[in-house]
């Protein structure tokens, strides 16, 4: 069932006065049906994983014991191992067996990822280790752990979320609010905005650059890569908002995943604002747990006694690290560009900027440039935006050898001319279309500024009722006329949908 | 805020959403480049049970058929509920529609379509021109679309939803792009049906006499089966029903298919008036008054209206209403004296116009 699209807004809007409808001891219950009706209309085979998955996870965490719980992860770590990485085991061995001539290689079967499973694997693992470390207490209801893993909207595109803070409010059976239900569907708004008036005009130019690099070479593809930044923010920002103002409406308050990106002055900060509950994820369940484990500390302890310089002392922090962002790689997809552009590539970033900020430092000294100064920011801004923009070509390439003739045609191509001589007008989008890309991202950018620090609907809530209704009418109307949909238009799924 | 307070400022906030989006797409529906929503906007508005005969077609009827003339100088009260390629499928449903509010003594319906049908006919915008220029909560609008949409299925093989086939916004959404001043509100000239054509196309009438024939040919794809179901209609709704073919240069093919057609229809009761082989008593000159090979120019349109008007006056008992003094005819005469005052300015630009 697409994000967009009738069906899934009309059983939104449906299953959301039934749940008011019910007594409120029972609400979860009503979700719990939905999200089961939910995957079964979305991809039914989905349905089975989540309902073992559920079943293991309650049985191990009512358990609690070391074993159960490994065994749980391990178990349900393999079913997504299974359903998402086959493809690329396959392809690999087979390239192996090709590169040894020992054989023919092993057929792809053709197995369905079930929806979400990139998603509730990490939330429930991460509630089974709280569970183990005592964190949290588990939960005695199998319906229960079955609506946490399996809560439609989070379903869709995450947010990876934490057992402690959604539980209560999952499982509350919550009283319908005015804030909760116009804030919820002024999200959705937003959500879809960014979507179909923003994300989809900017994929059709990247389409056709990233569909025809031997032709749109040179400038094109920096354009083109700068671009498909825009759309990936505009789009996981704008699922984002979808699935947390459609839960927000229910009255669950689901985690952040986004904070003005864009305004990170380093790609760790990038990481801070950008995708927020995966890499906190990583951070709390892999990477701390990794340095802390003994073998890991000892070693750690040792080499900073070891060693007196403070950029080297850090290093074996840094390999932790540098296992935890291929982890990440790998989960973005069974491919190499994912574990390159994804993983490596961001933390070979990350660790240059470390490693070079002593130095950094001094020059900015003998310098005397002052980083908090306005246009040093802005600079950080740019550098940022450029970097992340590398590591996306990989993830939104086809392969590894796409991304390096890319690389190959935009460096043996000097064509700075079709920036201004309305080349950039023929790739898919006239004038009129980029007139309105242009200003949306102009909206898009504004509105993440200002919610940097404080919520836009909370500073729209404050605002005379006229100017909050002229503006929540004019965004209607942007989507409504604006937006890329109808007949003859195949609405793209989301691009974290399929993860 | 009390409850009832949030109640009733989410249900104004949602009926202004309402009357926005309507009128946005007031604006951005259909491009109304042949006349479709104008024709159907204008005769909603007619007075109630004031048309006798309802013409409907293609563009055959729409370019060969001027109403307000026909009143002026006949008295025949009338209206053509034409859109371009309209299928034969419309003719049923724009009945319907037409007999919500009015009673016309006599339907004409042009086979055009029928003995002529294509795919043309069944074009997502020739469906679209009918549909979407009724109102959009007609039952006939519904009906049409249904009965289209399982067409599309069977005989024809478009893959579209029934959803955006009976709401538009999916595809006049796009149109924010070509908005012209004809979309903020400043009407077509379009006479009761009737648009005005000045070109000129010049062939010969001995072509068209060689592909004319007596003999009967087959009826192509579902034609057959659309006709029986429409002459079915006819009879359970007691209708009273001249069909007409337009004159022009058909292919023999054509040809066949009317005369089998003209059996079938006249097997019901019915008749058909091939205009075709009255070209001579209508004084059509295929030198002068064609606009193409089917179409005639205004000239020709004339000529087809003064011809089919005392046809009609004849054969149907059609009344004269001119002196009848009764306000509800005066939409057609100024609508009469729009059209002249039209084709006068036409004929100061442009000396091929030979109508009046």
């Amino acid at each position: 069932m697409q994000l967009i699209s009738l069906p899934f807004f009309a059983g939104f809007v449906l299953s959301l006065a039934i749940y008011y409808l019910f007594p409120a001891k029972y609400r979860y219950l009503l979700l719990l049906a939905y999200s089961g009706i939910f995957i079964i209309l979305s991809t039914p085979v989905a349905f089975p994983f989540v309902v073992i998955s559920s079943i293991t996870v309650w049985a191990a965490a009512c358990k609690r014991t070391r074993t159960a719980v490994v065994l749980c992860i391990v178990f349900n770590v393999l079913l997504l191992a299974v359903t998402k990485y086959y493809g690329f085991a396959i392809t690999n061995i087979n390239r192996l067996i090709g590169i040894f001539g020992a054989g023919e290689g092993i057929a792809m079967p053709e197995i369905i990822a079930p929806i979400g499973i990139s998603f509730y694997t990490l939330s429930m693992t991460g509630y089974l280790l709280d569970v183990y470390w005592g964190q949290t207490e588990p939960c005695s209801s199998l319906l229960k752990t079955m609506l946490y893993i399996g809560y439609y909207p989070q379903l869709t595109s995450g947010p990876v979320t934490r057992f402690a803070d959604v539980s209560q409010k999952l499982f509350a059976g919550n009283r319908p609010t005015y804030e909760n239900i116009t804030f919820g569907m002024q999200r959705i708004l937003w959500g879809v905005f960014k979507k179909i008036v923003i994300a989809e005009r900017a994929g059709m130019i990247v389409n056709t650059v990233y569909g025809d690099v031997a032709t749109y070479n040179g400038f094109f593809i920096p354009f083109a890569a700068s671009l498909f930044v825009v759309q990936l923010y505009s789009d996981f920002s704008g699922c984002m908002d979808i699935i947390l103002g459609v839960s927000e409406c229910y009255g669950i308050v689901l985690p952040e995943n986004f904070r003005a990106p864009f305004l990170s002055r380093s790609v760790r900060e990038f990481w801070q604002r950008w995708h927020i509950t995966l890499g906190e994820w990583f951070r709390d369940y892999i990477m701390y747990p990794l340095q802390k484990s003994s073998p890991m500390s000892s070693w750690i302890i040792d080499f900073r006694k070891k060693t007196k310089n403070k950029t080297i002392r850090n290093i074996p922090v840094y390999i932790c690290m540098l296992a935890v962002w291929l982890l990440i790689g790998i989960w973005h997809g069974g491919a190499w560009k994912y574990i390159l552009g994804m993983g490596l590539w961001f933390w070979s970033m990350i660790f240059l900027s470390e490693i070079t900020k002593p130095l950094m430092s001094r020059i900015k000294s003998k310098l005397k440039i002052d980083d908090s100064s306005p246009l040093f920011r802005v600079l950080g801004y740019i550098r940022v935006f450029i970097l992340v923009a590398v590591g996306n070509m990989f993830f939104r390439m086809s392969s590894l050898t796409a991304v390096f003739v890319a690389v190959k045609q935009t460096f043996t191509h000097w064509n700075p001319e079709v920036l201004v001589d309305g080349s950039l007008l023929k790739l898919g989008v006239n004038g009129n279309n980029m007139a309105v890309l242009i200003l949306a991202v102009i909206i898009m950018a504004a509105v993440s500024v200002l919610g940097n620090k404080k919520s836009v609907r909370s500073r729209l809530k404050e605002t005379h009722i006229a100017v909050r209704w002229v503006i929540l009418l004019a965004l209607l109307w942007c989507v409504v006329v604006f937006g890329i949909y109808g007949p003859g238009y195949n609405p793209a799924d989301f691009i974290y949908g399929g993860f | 805020m009390r409850r009832s307070g949030k109640i009733i400022r989410i249900t104004v906030f949602l009926l202004l959403a309402v009357i926005m989006l309507a009128a946005t797409f007031n604006v951005l529906w259909l491009k109304d480049d042949d006349h479709a929503r104008i024709t159907m906007d204008t005769f909603y508005k007619l007075p109630k049970n004031s048309v006798d005969v309802m013409l409907v077609g293609p563009s055959s009827i729409r370019e060969h058929y001027i109403p307000p003339l026909a009143y002026a100088e006949s008295g025949v009260v009338s209206y053509s509920l034409s859109t371009g390629a309209q299928n034969f499928d419309a003719a049923k449903y724009l009945i319907s529609e037409a007999e919500l509010t009015q009673d016309p003594m006599l339907y004409v319906v042009d086979v055009r379509a029928l003995a002529g049908i294509s795919s043309m006919y069944y074009s997502e915008a020739a469906i679209r021109k009918v549909a979407d220029s009724m109102h959009i909560y007609s039952p006939y609008r519904f009906e049409y679309i249904n009965r289209m949409y399982d067409r599309w299925d069977s005989t024809w093989g478009y893959d579209s939803s029934r959803l955006d086939l009976l709401y538009g916004a999916g595809v006049y959404h796009y149109r924010w792009e070509d908005i012209d001043p004809e979309d903020l509100g400043i009407e077509y000239s379009s006479w009761m049906g009737y648009s005005l054509e000045e070109r000129v196309c010049v062939f010969d009438n001995e072509d068209r006499l060689k592909n004319m024939t007596d003999e009967r040919g087959p009826l192509k794809s579902y034609a057959e089966e659309i006709l029986n179901d429409f002459l079915d209609y006819c009879d359970a709704n007691d209708l009273n029903v001249l069909f007409v073919n337009m004159p022009g240069d058909y292919e023999k093919e054509y040809n066949l298919a009317l005369n089998t057609i003209g059996d079938m229809v006249g097997n019901r009761g019915y008749e058909l008036l091939d205009l075709n082989r009255h070209v001579e008593e209508i004084g059509l000159d295929t030198g002068t008054d064609m606009r193409d090979y089917i179409h005639v120019n205004t000239g020709g349109a004339v000529k087809v209206t003064r011809y089919l008007d005392e046809y009609l006056k004849e054969n149907y008992g059609i009344s004269d209403r001119r002196n009848e003094g009764k306000d509800i005819y005066a939409i057609w005469q100024d609508k009469y004296a729009s059209f002249v005052a039209e084709t006068d300015k036409r004929f100061i630009i442009d000396d091929r116009i030979k109508g009046g």
